[in-house]
């Protein structure tokens, strides 16, 4: 094999980008020069779209090699249109810590043409509706996938009309027979929906809808790896390059082929760059409920299970049953834990933040900015119904314990911060009150500010008892 | 390096290809009809050990060229491929550890444990499975301890008793091991005498006859106490004592506990926070009073929504290390999943949306272990019975070579 | 103690200019009153100079036109332009002096050049004043930020700027009022600080710097020297690689070489620089003043009765060189690292550099264990020369930084040890005696395909040949320009690799990059 194959993300020197790069050192990506730019772009913390000169024609052939130098081993898909649109797979890396995760997987919840219209409209209602805040964020589902149980193209037709008309979501549309997929695309076509799927026997006709609508498909070839390399080849000698892989997904018993089977089609592509696996994974938790178990909350509970290890077995998408809170919530929060850089904790701006009705006399905590650390606080701040200040520290995100530990929360930082956003300004008294976690900072913090230090609790569950048995501080 | 040079030296791999690791090895490979000109040989190890070449039966020309230059046909038939799944071998392997001990080794355990072992990473490859089977220790508590009520709920006859409640662990809930924790021993809480301490484990002892861990309060000095004192009492068990710490090694109470642990035939585990070099250097403290190949390591399993991504990594890098060659790593590795229930999302009211706190909490402590299961870890802490349950099947079904029925997976048209 | 003799001043520079090109230049003043009516006034040219029109302003000028006596004319030209920095009475063509100075944190060395010929007549070094401010940057950052702190911290760096110039003129037989052209490489908050530019916006993270040269004027900021001698200071790439580390890559002219070289210079900031013709980075990481004597119990700049090399014989006897064959008293750079090789080799420090209580020679002190290397009836002070176990710590601290700080920017950009062809030792670490003792205690990895180069005061030898070679100057800003910088402070990475050279290789372990 002559050709050399593609470098996977942690083999790109920056050096390599930088020599397809203008080389003028015009600032205009906002680095100090191109040189720091590469470097950047390698680490993930910039694209290669913020360098302007880059997308003039002078250097159009630099740009097609940087594409393709930077693509990810596994492709980029989108479904759904407008703001809506879900991008799913462009992932570099086998291992998280070998480079951030991209693109959450999302979450498609199933609705068939055989349900009453009522029952849809509850579910769909459900289904965008859901949310669960988490650091601050809403936590939420993501598409419909419409199945086409009656294997009626008209009925198929009417659950998507139903859905378009409800939603905005991007949609699944579930069917092997290709005229009932043409029956829903006739409905929500401009709508780009994901087609599941094309199989080895329905590839010829569902290849020619798909290419006639252009939307992307998921290939189908349960168990059959093979087979699934085989179809791969073949739809992209045809010019079908949206592609979504589909080995199945097997539970029970048969769990691990599910496993495995990820495994390997992942490691082609990010260790072997195998093109032809070089493409998301579809998982489907979904499919416990084919087996022979009839306890509904026994299904309930294995796909939950099921649904984590695929969130952690390189499945890209996922379509579940079950819309119960407690099924999803672990999903989401272990999706959202998963793609977080696994180097940079998440964190929160830094600054004031009021509580209540706070006034010249009213308490100054100090706290970090990992969101974990803010969002527990400020809930626990709520809950005690305290009025007060809170001074978020820029701890680059790491919560008290560990930003004391690692020293990035100091008595001088403090001092800074307490100047910086002058705190001074919003009350008479010059008490501050530090983290329990932060104790061993109270005698530098009250040399370096000037203020007095009181130590809270260590947690921030007992802050509204200390505000009121503490405060105010009866000592001069 | 020209390219012809460099393509000399990929044949020259190729041909090398599966004898690599026999040349590493020491032994000698003989290549005929083999002419080179080398200039500079330089020769690259790739990551993951020996890799097999493999020949691939695909056709790469048509993928440089610009999609819209070419015209699209559709082929008329299948344009068949294979797939090939590819052996990795690794350099390294993980220590195997066996605990608890029989009345022919020296202990009163009806049976013993083994766990680690491992040559290739967990679960990639259904031809390279781990010799063992996950171990999986059910927690009892010396003393009282807050508990959400869906953990309460199984426990309320037996949450005063450490022996019945190992009793009802091992009999009900399938406990393939026991952790007794002496919190009671903590000076903040009880302050209980190692001899106290040590009583409490003997009663277990005779409850139950699985192999048993000892979980001391976390501080560095009573744990020391308390540790040699049981490692006496229970010589020949081959109990694991969790854990020895960093903390000890500064409060210079390490050498005693490993020496006793030594002396009287038990195993250690290693605790560190979350950092790699942490745990190498802690156990390269040990080594100098303690075997290697009895030592475990706890690398800190944090619950989900609050970092458990941080323990799923540094499992999967240690682990990945280890079968690379990091001697210091090559130990099997233990979870605390029972940290689940710290979460508040496993236990409070979250209400009517996300109800069932009966299950939440479960499945809570249930996604932690199996999250770690495909991370590696060889043996888990757990508290919940429906956690344990669900954790042993499913590790024993990834085991287990099973055939697949496609239908399984045929989930399209199926009516719910 | 140690300022009593003379500091052992490196002064190795490279001669690698061609041709002697200053950017000043003396001219004779012709004022021809044949060419003119009495109303239009004499024909003012500059004999021999053919380039822009010079910029000069009013007195100047009259001062020309007003002139009985013949003139000479000083040039310095930049880019863009001329100036006319100097008018003297007569013929002084055959004078043309410049200084070229190392602004470093800690020592400020001095050469003083003819600029004609490029020889330099005489080398001076001094301390530099701003020690007593605050011996570190971060301290001097923060003095700074006030403006009396600035002012002072000028006046300090002057003032040491100044006792050189004094030094130089000294008996030399060159007068201040003879020196035309300054040359400076200084780190950038050297540079900024001399400028008296606030040092703030330097403290934070994407500090941007502008990788332009600061050109300043004797008399603005208060330089002995002509009014209007300009003082180019080599251009900076961060706020902590500035003109001396471009004033190393062009002594070692790893910026003309395809292979890629590493340079470091291990001063108080630890500068490290990666690349080759095409394409150079750098990182600096804070190794502390240890690998300089500074911070160490017994440690002593390296001069005249410092100890530079130790080695421990079998039977556990220290054998030690000193400088200048007196008695010891103290130890310098090398010899600390020298003496930390053996101890480790000798089994008197365990894998993580702490010392082991029950090795030879290792006793309970005032402050915990130490080493006793040489015993006070032995010593030139009549006290123990010792290496405590706080040393230990502080050694591991500081080499733990530059390997990490190394090994991040070769992993950075995709390379390892193999591909380096050159490694420049640049600083104080260069006069260093045993590159092997850097390896084996694991301040360097190996280099298995490098070849080593001891290039000295970069710095200094930089400014020299920037003072002597204008076209320097545009290659130096050139440099400056394109180098991309690696922030450690915010790198995790550099995090990981730093905890994991808190050890002393083992002797077989290759220290190759997994
Ligand atoms: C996850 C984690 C990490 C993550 C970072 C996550 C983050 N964003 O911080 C990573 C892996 C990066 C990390 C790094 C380190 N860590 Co860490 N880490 C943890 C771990 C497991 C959880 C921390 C956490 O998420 N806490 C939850 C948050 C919400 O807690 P918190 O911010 O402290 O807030 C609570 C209280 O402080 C209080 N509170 C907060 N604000 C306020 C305000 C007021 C007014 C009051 C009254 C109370 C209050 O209430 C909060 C809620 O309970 C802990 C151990 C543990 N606790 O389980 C170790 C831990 C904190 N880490 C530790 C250490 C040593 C480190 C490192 C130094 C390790 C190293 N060798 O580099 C580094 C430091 C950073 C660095 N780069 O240098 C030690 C600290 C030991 C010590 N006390 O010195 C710990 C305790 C682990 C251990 N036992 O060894 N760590
Ligand atoms: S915008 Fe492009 S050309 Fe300009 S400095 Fe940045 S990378 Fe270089």
């Amino acid at each position: 094999m002559e050709k050399e194959h593609k470098k996977g993300i942690r083999e790109i020197s920056p050096i390599d980008v930088y020599k397809l790069l203008p080389r003028t050192n015009c600032g205009e990506c906002g680095e100090a020069n191109c040189m720091a730019f590469a470097t950047k772009v390698v680490n993930g913390e910039t694209s290669i779209v913020n360098c302007p000169p880059l997308y003039t024609q002078k250097y159009s052939k630099e740009l097609d090699k940087l594409e393709e130098l930077l693509a990810p081993l596994v492709q980029s898909v989108s479904f759904g249109t407008g703001g809506n649109a879900i991008t799913i797979g462009g992932k570099h890396v086998l291992f998280r810590h070998e480079f951030t995760y991209q693109n959450p997987t999302p979450i498609a919840i199933d609705l068939s043409d055989d349900m009453a219209p009522d029952v849809i409209s509850a579910r769909i209602k459900r289904v965008i509706d859901f949310s669960y805040t988490y650091i601050g964020r809403p936590l939420k589902l993501d598409s419909l996938a419409l199945r086409s149980v009656t294997k009626d193209p008209t009925r198929f037709r009417e659950l998507v009309q139903i859905v378009c008309n409800s939603c905005q979501i991007p949609l699944i549309l579930c069917s092997t027979e290709p005229d009932i997929i043409a029956a829903g695309l006739s409905v929500c076509a401009e709508r780009k929906p994901l087609i599941f799927a094309i199989t080895k026997d329905n590839w010829e006709t569902m290849g020619e809808l798909v290419l006639r609508y252009s939307c992307p498909v998921v290939v189908s070839a349960p168990g059959d790896l093979s087979l699934l390399r085989s179809l791969v080849k073949t739809l992209k000698e045809w010019g079908i390059d949206q592609m979504v892989l589909d080995p199945g997904t097997y539970h029970s018993d048969q769990i691990g082929k599910t496993i495995f089977q990820n495994t390997a089609i992942r490691k082609a592509a990010c260790k072997d760059f195998d093109p032809f696996f070089g493409y998301p994974i579809l998982g489907t938790p979904i499919s416990v409920w084919n087996g022979q178990e009839l306890s509904e909350e026994l299904n309930r509970w294995q796909e939950a299970y099921l649904a984590s290890m695929l969130i952690t077995r390189y499945a890209d998408l996922l379509i579940m049953h079950s819309l119960e809170g407690w099924v999803l919530l672990p999903q989401l929060i272990w999706r959202f834990g998963i793609y977080t850089d696994p180097r940079k904790p998440v964190s929160v701006d830094p600054g004031v933040r009021t509580f209540g009705n706070p006034d010249k006399n009213s308490p100054v905590l100090i706290t970090s900015n990992y969101a974990l650390t803010f969002f527990t606080v400020e809930s626990d701040i709520k809950t005690a119904k305290i009025d007060c200040f809170l001074i978020v520290i820029d701890t680059g995100g790491l919560s008290v314990e560990a930003a004391v530990a690692g020293r990035y929360l100091s008595a001088v930082k403090i001092a800074d911060s307490i100047r910086d956003m002058n705190v001074g300004d919003f009350v008479i008294h010059r008490y501050l009150i530090i983290p329990g976690l932060a104790a061993r900072l109270s005698g530098e913090t009250e040399e370096e500010t000037g203020w007095r230090v009181l130590v809270g609790p260590r947690d921030s569950s007992g802050i509204g008892q200390m505000i009121r048995e503490r405060w105010p501080p009866t000592e001069e | 390096m020209t390219d012809s040079e460099k393509a000399d030296i990929s044949r020259l791999i190729q041909l090398l290809g599966p004898g690599i690791l026999d040349v590493l090895s020491g032994k000698q490979i003989e290549l005929e009809h083999v002419e080179l000109e080398l200039g500079e040989l330089e020769l690259w190890l790739p990551l993951g050990g020996g890799v097999q070449v493999h020949q691939v039966p695909t056709d790469y020309s048509n993928l440089q060229k610009n999609p819209e230059e070419r015209k699209y046909i559709r082929p008329d038939s299948l344009l068949e491929d294979s797939f090939q799944l590819q052996d990795d071998c690794f350099p390294a392997k993980i220590r195997e550890i066996t605990l608890g001990a029989t009345r022919s080794e020296g202990g009163t355990r009806d049976n013993t444990v083994t766990v680690g072992g491992s040559s290739s990473l967990p679960f990639h490859n259904p031809h390279s499975l781990p010799p063992h089977p996950p171990v999986i220790s059910l927690d009892v508590f010396d003393t009282a301890v807050s508990m959400p009520k869906a953990l309460k709920n199984h426990l309320t006859d037996v949450m005063y008793d450490p022996a019945s409640w190992a009793k009802q662990n091992v009999e009900q809930y399938g406990a393939d091991m026991i952790t007794v924790h002496l919190l009671s021993t903590d000076p903040l809480i009880q302050d209980k005498s190692p001899k106290d301490a040590a009583k409490t484990v003997e009663e277990v002892l005779q409850a139950v006859k699985v192999p048993l861990i000892i979980g001391g309060c976390g501080d560095p000095k009573k744990d020391a106490k308390t540790f040699t004192e049981i490692a006496e009492m229970a010589e020949g068990e081959r109990l694991l004592l969790n854990s020895v710490t960093t903390d000890m090694a500064d409060a210079k109470t390490l050498e005693p506990v490993c020496t006793a642990a030594d002396k009287y035939g038990h195993c250690l585990l290693g605790f560190t926070g979350l950092d790699l070099n942490s745990a190498k250097e802690l156990n390269r403290r040990i080594y100098q009073y303690f075997p290697a190949d009895r030592l475990l390591m706890d690398l800190t399993t944090v619950a989900l929504g609050y970092g458990l991504e941080y323990s799923f990594s540094i499992h999967e890098r240690a682990r990945m290390a280890a079968l690379m060659g990091d001697a210091e790593l090559q130990h099997p590795t233990l979870s605390a999943c029972t940290n689940a229930w710290s979460a508040r999302e496993a236990w409070m009211d979250l209400g009517p949306l996300f109800g069932k706190n009966d299950l939440r909490g479960p499945l809570w402590e249930t996604i932690g272990g199996l999250t770690l299961l495909l991370a590696g870890v060889d043996l888990f802490l757990m508290m919940h019975p429906l956690a344990v349950s669900t954790l042993k099947d499913v590790a024993g079904k990834l085991i287990k070579h099973s055939h697949t029925t496609p239908d399984q997976a045929d989930w399209v048209s199926m009516k719910i | 103690e140690s300022r009593i003799d003379t500091p052992q001043i490196l002064l190795d520079i490279a001669q690698t200019i061609q041709t002697i090109s200053p950017s000043v230049h003396k001219y004779l003043v012709e004022k021809n009153l044949n060419y003119s009516l009495v109303t239009l006034g004499p024909s003012i040219r500059f004999a021999g100079y053919d380039g822009k029109r010079p910029v000069m302003n009013e007195n100047q000028r009259d001062l020309i036109i007003n002139s009985a006596h013949p003139l000479t004319a000083t040039l310095y030209k930049k880019t863009e332009e001329s100036l006319l920095i100097a008018l003297e009475e007569h013929d002084t063509t055959e004078r043309l002096f410049g200084i070229a100075l190392d602004l470093g944190t800690t020592t400020v060395v001095g050469l003083l050049v003819d600029l004609l010929t490029g020889e330099i007549i005489k080398k001076a070094s001094t301390l530099n004043r701003q020690i007593t401010l605050g011996e570190e940057l971060v301290t001097r950052i923060a003095i700074g930020r006030k403006e009396e702190g600035r002012k002072e911290l000028q006046i300090a760096a002057l003032g040491s700027v100044n006792e050189i110039i004094h030094k130089l003129t000294h008996g030399s037989g060159i007068k201040w009022n003879e020196i035309y052209d300054i040359c400076l490489g200084g780190n950038t908050i050297m540079t900024w600080l001399l400028a008296g530019k606030d040092p703030t916006p330097l403290e934070y993270v994407d500090a941007q710097v502008e990788s332009n040269p600061v050109l300043l004027n004797a008399e603005t900021i208060g330089i002995d020297a002509l009014p209007l001698t300009p003082i180019f200071c080599l251009p900076a790439v961060s706020r902590f690689v500035g003109g001396d580390a471009i004033g190393d890559i062009l002594t070692s002219s790893m910026h003309k070489k395809t292979e890629i070289s590493l340079l470091i210079d291990l001063g108080t900031n630890g500068e490290i620089i990666l690349g080759n013709k095409d394409w150079m980075v750098s990182t600096s990481c804070a190794s502390g003043p240890a690998f300089e004597g500074a911070g160490m119990r017994s440690g002593m700049r390296a001069m005249k009765g410092a100890i530079d090399t130790v080695k421990i014989d079998k039977s556990g006897q220290v054998i030690w060189h000193v400088i200048g064959d007196t008695d010891p008293k103290g130890v310098c750079g090398s010899g600390i690292i020298d003496a930390a090789a053996a101890m480790a080799h000798a089994g008197i420090l365990d894998i993580s550099g702490k010392l082991i209580e029950s090795a030879p020679g290792v006793r309970e002190g005032e402050h915990g264990l130490e080493f006793l290397l040489v015993p006070s009836h032995l010593t030139a002070t009549g006290k123990d020369i010792v290496i405590t176990s706080e040393d230990m710590a502080y050694l591991m601290d500081s080499k733990a930084a530059v390997l990490a700080a190394i090994i991040v920017l070769i992993k950075k950009y995709r390379l390892t040890p193999l591909d380096i062809h050159h490694v420049y030792l640049a600083g104080a670490f260069s006069s260093f005696g045993n590159i092997e003792n850097l390896i084996s205690f694991g301040i360097l990895p190996e280099f298995p395909s490098a070849e080593f180069h001891r290039i000295g005061n970069g710095s200094l030898a930089g400014a020299y040949a920037c003072l002597i070679s204008s076209s320097l100057r545009k290659e130096a800003t050139d440099i400056a320009k394109r180098m991309g910088y690696l922030d450690l402070l915010v790198d995790n990475d550099f995090i990981e690799e730093y905890w994991g050279a808190l050890r002393i290789p083992e002797k077989d372990e290759l220290f190759l990059i997994p």
